[in-house]
């Protein structure tokens, strides 16, 4: 009996690597308009498209920063930071953004009062590449020395209002992220 | 006959303008037309800073390369155009220079135009700012014009601002019958420092993590950096990389190795222990209950 205890915590143990440490490697549902990472039952997850960035969905917006380049989703009460108004880039450089709080959903996007309504969503990432769209600062879809240049100004500053220029989402602009932008260096 | 009213007479007793006014007149031409006398351009200027004086063939001389501006400046591309049939490029420099990333830098063998480009942390204005330093050599005598091409400077306004610089060219003269000299020994004991150096994961690639550095060498500066890595037991073929170098999500251990102009060398190896452990887990888990099974049945034995 004692034997048969032991051989069972055993196989457990044995398959807890594949099984428990992956439980957050699901698979990559993807679309012409979104990509959702780590789906699990209970609705955790990160949806990205070229309009919105949302990530840590429980039921409603968990606690967190989400963002894009056209917002910044503060979840949960620990965000009541001061509004920071959020333009969205036409051409050129795009000036520092950051967001408050999403006003309202559904039909034509998210869009915040007095700001111009998103763009209908064509269903292609702005700039064919998800690593384009996410690294590229100036909006050419190119990742060179001008979003270089954006970047560095932002460097080693915290807080919402940087969330477009810290790519590994550690809430702070720092060297990982200039080493990601470099990674994907387009010229 | 009128008299002409006093009033179109100066206090000379003449029609013509006083000396005063003549003065005045030819200052403010000669103002215009003197650049040097207070006007300051508002672009920033690239130029070099070279050897005076004639050289010899086979000479060894040091170029600066520098950066004058006003407004403040935090990356920078250009290319340097050399006749490469008159002159030869033993080396560059980075080091002590107003960059901390470096994109292009040239690398031997070198050719003509030489790539750079790069930023710096904190933006720059001011005079005399380094941007890089190039070593040449003479291989054939006469005159040699070192110019800039594609010049490009942008503002540290958050904007990515591009300002074209204004730019400055250097002539070097050589000539038969002068002994060739060398630049100043540069005499650098130090191996190069890392600043940065982390494995952080690739938040696009989730299939890859990035090996993130960054090098100094305040002397002669950085030659190369190079790198091993390890997944299982043994370390992997090295490779040269540039800051970042993508590996596997399984890698555990890397090796980076960096190495000066002078020939010191820096190395550091990190670890990724979490990866290490689910690599193992499997075996580590069999040697365990194998353990204790050994042991268990050496305990039965000895009760019978």
């Amino acid at each position: 009996m004692k034997y048969r205890l032991l051989f069972g915590l055993a196989v457990l143990l044995w398959l807890w690597p594949w099984f428990g440490a992956n439980l957050a490697l699901a698979d990559v549902a993807t679309s012409t308009s979104f990509n959702l990472h780590s789906v699990i039952g209970t609705g955790g997850s990160r949806s990205t498209s070229t309009t919105f960035n949302e990530k840590g969905v429980l039921g409603q917006p968990g606690e967190g920063i989400s963002s894009s380049t056209s917002f910044v989703l503060k979840g949960g009460f620990l965000y009541f930071g001061p509004a920071v108004t959020t333009t969205v880039a036409t051409s050129g450089g795009p000036g520092p953004s950051g967001g408050g709080g999403p006003t309202g959903g559904g039909g034509g996007g998210l869009f915040f009062p007095g700001e111009q309504p998103l763009p209908k969503k064509t269903g292609k990432l702005r700039c064919g590449s998800l690593a384009l769209d996410k690294v590229d600062l100036s909006g050419d879809c190119k990742v060179n020395l001008i979003d270089l240049s954006i970047l560095l100004y932002y460097y080693e500053r915290s807080g919402p209002g940087v969330a477009q220029y810290d790519f590994n989402e550690n809430l702070t602009v720092d060297f990982p992220d200039i080493s990601v932008m470099m990674f994907y260096w387009s010229g | 006959m009128e008299k002409e009213s006093p009033k179109s007479f100066n206090r000379y007793g003449s029609k013509f303008p006083g000396p005063a006014f003549l003065f005045l007149l030819l200052y403010s031409i000669s103002y215009i037309l003197n650049p040097s006398t207070g006007y300051a351009s508002s672009h920033p200027v690239f130029y070099f800073e070279g050897p005076e004086g004639m050289l010899g063939a086979g000479s060894e001389f040091s170029v600066k390369v520098l950066v004058d501006s006003k407004e403040a400046l935090n990356a920078y591309a250009f290319s340097i155009d050399y006749p490469a049939e008159k002159l030869e490029v033993v080396s560059v420099n980075d080091a002590g220079t107003i960059l901390d990333i470096r994109k292009d830098q040239p690398e031997a063998p070198f050719s003509s135009p030489l790539k750079f480009s790069g930023a710096g942390f904190k933006s720059f204005s001011g005079k005399a700012g380094l941007l890089f330093r190039i070593n040449f050599r003479v291989i054939e005598v006469g005159s040699s014009l070192l110019t800039f091409s594609e010049s490009k400077a942008y503002l540290a306004d958050g904007k990515g601002t591009l300002i074209v610089p204004e730019v400055r060219i250097l002539k070097v003269e050589a000539k038969e019958g002068i002994l060739g000299s060398t630049p100043e020994v540069v005499n650098d004991k130090t191996p190069p420092s890392f600043e940065k150096l982390a494995l952080v994961p690739d938040p696009i690639n989730s299939g890859q993590k990035l090996l993130t550095f960054l090098v100094k060498d305040d002397v002669s500066g950085v030659r190369d950096v190079s790198l091993q890595s390890k997944r299982w037991l043994w370390w992997e073929e090295i490779k040269k990389i540039s800051n970042p170098a993508a590996v596997s999500n399984s890698t555990w251990a890397v090796r980076v190795r960096v190495s000066d102009n002078t020939g010191n060398i820096s190395e550091k190896i990190i670890y990724d222990w979490g990866v290490l452990a689910r690599n193992l887990w499997p075996l580590i888990l069999i040697m365990f209950f194998a353990i204790i099974l050994v042991i268990n049945r050496i305990f039965r034995r000895k009760r019978l």
